[in-house]
């Protein structure tokens, strides 16, 4: 017996532990350098855990009026994107479940080559857009671009979701008179809950991390969003490590909670999706 | 007549259904290629826009001789085929140890997921910190474990700049592997080991002979588009080295970001992007391709 203990030992928990250790060690590192006052930050030798705690960094950076900025702008930008994303995924989804018609291979596949599409080489073109629609500075620009990037993954995802449910559902709800609509909308799409608030938060994730198209089309700095407001203190202060590792741990915390959550309908989503399985 | 009409809506209805995403699609990303393509015949500065007009292929002429362009075009292989080489060995291998039966493995499990959700330009701020020259806790764990004996400035030298930008989009890339070949792996029923077993091979061969060709679909397509997606990164590059040192961590979408950017040449920036999107066509052809995408019915 102590000879298989020894032996699951070395064959799992040892490459487990080094394993997380890895993972999670860039975590801690800058939670670490988050908690420590700014000059034992710039002392050697290093300290791997911190003699000090202080949350002088946070209240720092929550009160730098820059920050809320962003993280509100963020905010708005990524809910947004979410909600419009919900709605056209569900309408979407449910007719790529739902019926077969004429030209559904043809939309299939152009959503899966959107998934290949890097968002440099559509940067000019929409830059001149949304110059021309007077956007840029605006969050709206912003909002469009994250809805038409995220939407089709995120129809797939929902597609997937109304499959799994049979059609007899609002069947029966429409020869009792109900409209299609009115079907989808109050009998289906609560069943697939899961699924929307699944597709929904892959969205909200993709719009808080953007930075390519935020940068490029935004630059007052009262609406940028974190991920340029973050990379802009870098350069601002480049000293205050501490307050750009609060910022960092602030703005990680709302994609790694909702990340927490869908991870396992993120997994089936892929499998539906873009990686066949 | 009445009837024919309530047809004709129920055929109508999954277009008005597809409709909104449609007209998305083709305004915001399909004709921004159009466009793209268009451009890179044009002479167009930002700087300069009297002189803007045709100018056929003179901007392919100009990018054949770019040594900028082909030297970023190298770094693109060395990024995507490192990047993508070594995550998928770490998928694979965590992969199968999240397969087996332990104590904890939910647990772990969400833990090895979480550095996906972590942005590209959060990244780029993190590992910057930790590869940091004088107080980088990368550096100091070397020397701590003798493996170098004085500080490394990982950013003054081009192999170490990739180096270290390659780290930490491993650190970011394996979970995709690990999910999607996890996820595969659970597919396999737990017969065929047993009845393995029965006939007393070895691990090495139950890897060798079942596992690998019941997963070898899911690794060659995860890497294909695994593949795509990281030749596609910009935020990563863009915040821990810009390119540099000397254009040695210049990919090919970086330098197309950086054309915009600091010349404001639109014409010659699309001209790179119109290369770019013929190589990623070319890898996406071979992935549809191998996954079959288009031959199936859909549901």
């Amino acid at each position: 017996m102590p000879a298989e203990k020894i032996k699951k030992l070395i064959t799992i928990y040892i490459p487990v532990i080094f394993c997380s250790l890895t993972t999670l060690f860039p975590f801690y590192w800058f939670l670490c350098t988050s908690l420590k006052p700014e000059r034992s930050i710039m002392q050697l030798p290093l300290e791997y855990f911190p003699s000090q705690i202080t949350g002088e960094n946070y209240l720092k950076i929550t009160n730098n009026f820059g920050f809320s900025h962003y993280f509100i702008n963020s905010l708005i930008v990524s809910i947004t994107t979410t909600l419009l994303i919900i709605v056209i995924a569900i309408m979407g989804g449910y007719a790529v479940s739902r019926y077969k018609f004429r030209g559904k291979k043809g939309f299939m596949l152009l959503l899966l080559l959107t998934q290949m599409l890097p968002g440099v080489v559509i940067l000019i073109p929409l830059f001149s857009i949304f110059n021309k629609l007077g956007l840029i500075n605006n969050l709206g620009s912003l909002v469009i671009t994250y809805t038409a990037i995220n939407l089709p993954f995120c129809l797939i995802m929902m597609s997937g979701f109304f499959s799994s449910l049979p059609p007899t559902l609002e069947e029966a709800a429409m020869i009792d008179g109900c409209s299609r609509w009115r079907a989808i909308f109050t009998i289906i799409v609560p069943a697939i809950m899961p699924g929307v608030v699944s597709s929904g938060a892959f969205a909200f994730v993709n719009a808080w991390n953007e930075f390519i198209f935020s940068l490029n089309f935004i630059n007052q700095s009262s609406k940028f969003t974190l991920p340029i407001g973050l990379s802009m203190m870098k350069g601002e202060f480049t000293v205050n490590y501490g307050g750009l590792a609060a910022g960092t741990i602030i703005s990680l915390v709302p994609v790694l909670l909702i990340f927490c959550y869908i991870q396992k309908y993120l997994v089936k989503g892929l499998a539906a999706g873009a990686v066949k399985g | 007549m009445k009837k024919s009409k309530s047809i004709n809506a129920e055929v109508a209805f999954p277009y008005i259904m597809i409709l909104p995403t449609l007209s998305i699609i083709f305004i915001f990303l399909l004709y921004p290629i159009g466009n793209t393509f268009y451009l890179s015949t044009q002479n167009h500065v930002l700087t300069n826009l009297k002189d803007s007009g045709f100018i056929g292929l003179e901007n392919f002429k100009t990018l054949s001789v770019d040594g900028v362009f082909w030297k970023s075009a190298f770094n693109s292989i060395i990024w995507t085929f490192a990047n993508v080489g070594i995550q998928v060995i770490l998928g694979l291998v965590t992969a199968l140890l999240l397969n087996m039966d332990f104590k904890g493995r939910g647990l772990f499990r969400a833990l090895m997921f979480t550095p996906w959700a972590v942005g590209g330009i959060l990244v780029a701020l993190i590992f910057g910190f930790m590869f940091n020259e004088s107080i980088g806790v990368i550096g100091d764990l070397l020397m701590k474990l003798g493996l170098v004996n004085q500080k490394v400035s990982w950013f003054s030298s081009g192999n170490s700049s990739m180096l270290a930008i390659i780290i930490a989009n491993t650190w970011r890339g394996v979970p995709f592997f690990t999910v999607s070949i996890l996820s595969s792996l659970q597919t396999i029923p737990l017969e065929v080991y047993e009845s393995a077993d029965v006939d007393g091979a070895n691990s090495w061969v139950k890897f060798s002979r079942i596992t690998m060709p019941l997963i070898k679909d899911t690794l060659i397509l995860t890497t294909l588009l695994r593949t795509i997606w990281t030749l596609n990164v910009v935020d990563l590059i863009y915040g821990m080295t810009n390119g540099g040192p000397n254009f040695s961590t210049l990919t090919i979408p970086v330098y197309i970001m950086k054309l915009f950017n600091e010349s404001l040449n639109m014409g010659y920036a699309s001209a790179v992007a119109v290369v770019m999107i013929i190589i990623l066509m070319i890898f996406s052809a071979a992935y549809l391709k191998i996954g079959k995408y288009g031959e199936e019915e859909y549901y």
